[in-house]
């Protein structure tokens, strides 16, 4: 999936490193014991797991910087390039959805989200296509959801700022 | 044992036996449109399960499992699209069949290799699980702590492309696996005033976001290059008993080679139809035939992939240790049912687990028919684009993530794990590893933990004990046989032709 294996490596062993550092300074300061390495405190294991994701994210970035540009490139220029604008535009429909689940109700936020998602799934001749779909599966899914889980699992989907 | 069975037959129930059922359609359904799989599938399903009878919902999920692994072969046969990882491997010759007008004999080929390869594991799991469960119960917090690190180094590195990333995503899950209170000392870690969290991450959402809304924003951002799928009209004579037959001793290798493969924690159906097409392709008569429409290699694809299903259960329910998603899901329902995994599992719940056992048995049966009744009617799910399922995926995720605990932070824990399980899949790094690791941490901790306080602090208990001695010793073998493996492979590639 990575495009480019050696940015791809590089911001995988960036973030490990960080993530190291950030969890050692959360367990000093959080966590109140005498002896942070003894194997009975609660700051054991995580310390542990975070000097090894540290050493591994720096085995990651030595690795990758010193190998040639080459051997890590897998980059193809012949190749269509992934649309990261619209994997911008999904990660921010699918956090509206979740939240618009609260505020205004299950059903239209489903309704909302199905034809977003469907845009932006689909290209321009699928979209007219599909539309018609889209539409009916809009409208029918949620109530479908919605009854499986009231009848199956005794729970009420949110019915929004109008419901409660 | 033999009057436990009987007994949890009896015990069953219609609606075990129907939801089984079920199960199974869906799954079939869902393993035939590609880009959804057993993961997602399993994992949105999951918060229904937790209000029905364990018999009724963990049934249901083994059927929809047992399913989806199948299907997968009916797009990778007739477009070149495998509905699953794990048909991968089928599309080769199954296609190239379907090109040859011959389409209806690799759909049943591909039938006839998933029941052989399930039943065959099943009767494995059958015999095995009960003396393993006995042998289990002698375990103690060092051994338990050697097997909890061999499963998560062994998932986190053969489970992905670079290990090294395999690993950096176990130990990250690991960490995640820490937030909430202290087991021993009941301390807070990671919890940053934020009440929700003093219980830990909630494993379910946390799936759906990874699995489910990251493979959504992997649609959205995928190119347009989608070829319109055409079925093949032409689907040709179907199987003929001999043509099966000769298949027989690819059969009982492959499957041999998936049950192995699917009783170790990390590889799945994924690695084994790989792994069985291989060495099927080496034994053969014929190899030049594979990837050109041999029924061999279909044979050896779906026998080695389905093989896996019952053989995951294996470590799952005897160690408690999930092979792969699916198994870690299935964990999830085990404990929302108040059901613990492990070796007590076979003397307190006895015929829950033959139960499940005697479901396994009847989906294979149930196989037959749905297999039949799939390759007739179900050739419109495969035209429907995976965008327009992607959608629906979604709304079932986020009433499934609500439904948990009708609280807003279920969804938000799923948003989340949708947007960092895509970070993770754009940059290579594998979930599987996270995932288990977070379900897997507690428990090793605990177990470390424990060993160590018993020693005084001394690692050389993990060696002075003989059953942890040998499984320590055996895990290292394993690992340098794959370190080995994998440098032997690397030279032989530098040499040249």
């Amino acid at each position: 999936m990575a495009h480019n294996k050696k940015a791809a490596d590089r911001r995988v062993a960036l973030a490990s490193i960080l993530t190291a550092v950030v969890v050692v300074i959360v367990v000093f300061q959080t966590i109140n014991v005498v002896d942070y390495h003894d194997p009975m405190a609660p700051s054991f294991f995580p310390l542990l797991l975070a000097y090894l994701l540290f050493a591994c994210g720096l085995f990651l970035a030595i690795r990758t910087w010193s190998s040639h540009a080459a051997e890590l490139q897998d980059h193809d220029d012949e190749a269509p390039r992934p649309r990261f604008g619209r994997g911008v535009l999904g990660a921010l429909a699918l956090v509206l959805y979740g939240f618009g689940v609260f505020y205004i109700g299950f059903w239209l936020a489903s309704f909302l989200a199905v034809l977003g998602l469907g845009w932006l799934l689909l290209d321009r001749d699928a979209t007219r296509r599909f539309m018609g779909l889209m539409l009916v599966m809009g409208i029918v899914l949620p109530w479908v959801v919605a009854l499986m889980f009231d009848v199956f699992a005794g729970v009420k989907m949110p019915l929004g700022w109008g419901g409660g | 044992m033999f009057d436990t069975i009987i007994h949890a037959i009896s015990e069953l129930g219609y609606w075990a036996v129907l939801s089984a059922l079920g199960g199974l359609v869906l799954g079939v359904i869902v393993g035939a449109v590609p880009g959804l799989t057993a993961s997602i599938a399993v994992a949105i399903l999951l918060p229904l399960t937790f209000f029905l009878p364990a018999t009724v919902g963990i049934g249901f999920l083994l059927g929809v499992y047992k399913g989806a692994v199948y299907a997968g072969s009916i797009p990778a046969i007739l477009i070149n699209t495998p509905g699953t990882p794990a048909a991968a491997a089928t599309a080769m010759d199954g296609f190239a069949m379907t090109q040859q007008g011959k389409a209806k004999k690799a759909l049943h080929m591909a039938l006839f290799s998933s029941l052989f390869g399930d039943l065959f594991a099943t009767i494995v799991l059958l015999s095995v699980a009960a003396p393993l469960a006995a042998i289990a119960i002698q375990f103690s917090a060092p051994e338990y702590a050697v097997l909890f690190l061999a499963s998560l180094v062994l998932i986190a590195t053969v489970s992905a492309g670079d290990s090294l990333k395999g690993v950096l995503s176990a130990i990250a899950g690991a960490l995640v696996g820490c937030i909430g209170l202290d087991s021993l000392t009941v301390a807070q870690r990671f919890v940053f005033d934020v009440p929700e969290l003093l219980g830990g991450v909630p494993l379910v959402p946390l799936i759906v976001g990874m699995f489910a809304l990251s493979e959504v924003l992997i649609q959205i951002t995928s190119p347009l290059s989608e070829a319109s799928a055409q079925i093949s009209r032409t689907v040709g004579p179907p199987l003929q008993r001999k043509e099966a037959l000769k298949c027989l001793p690819t059969l009982f290798r492959s499957t041999s080679i998936g049950t192995f493969i699917g009783a170790l924690p990390g590889l799945g159906a994924e690695i084994a139809c790989w792994v069985a097409y291989g060495i099927a392709k080496q034994r053969s008569k014929n190899p030049q035939e594979f990837g050109k429409g041999s029924l061999e290699g279909i044979a050896a694809a779906e026998s080695g992939a389905n093989a896996t299903v019952p053989a995951t259960l294996i470590p799952m329910l005897i160690f408690g240790i999930p092979g792969d998603v699916v198994t870690a899901v299935l964990i999830g329902a085990f404990i929302a049912q108040g059901v613990t995994p492990g070796p007590l599992l076979f003397t307190n719940h006895a015929s829950l687990v033959y139960g499940l056992f005697a479901l396994l048995v009847f989906t294979n049966i149930a196989l037959i028919f749905v297999g039949l009744l799939s390759i007739r009617s179900f050739s419109w799910v495969v035209r429907i684009p995976s965008s327009v399922m992607m959608p629906a995926v979604v709304v079932i995720a986020v009433a499934g993530a609500y439904s948990i605990g009708s609280d807003p932070y279920d969804v938000v824990i799923m948003l989340i794990g949708g947007v960092l399980g895509y970070a993770m899949r754009i940059n290579g790094v594998p979930i599987p590893p996270f995932i288990i690791a977070v379900l897997l941490a507690p428990q090793f901790e605990k177990m470390l933990r424990q060993s160590l306080s018993l020693s005084n602090g001394d690692f050389t208990i993990f060696v002075s004990r003989p059953i942890s001695a040998s499984l320590l010793a055996g895990f290292v073998l394993f690992i340098l046989l794959l370190v080995g493996k994998a440098a032997w492979s690397k030279r032989r590639a530098a040499l040249p032709l």
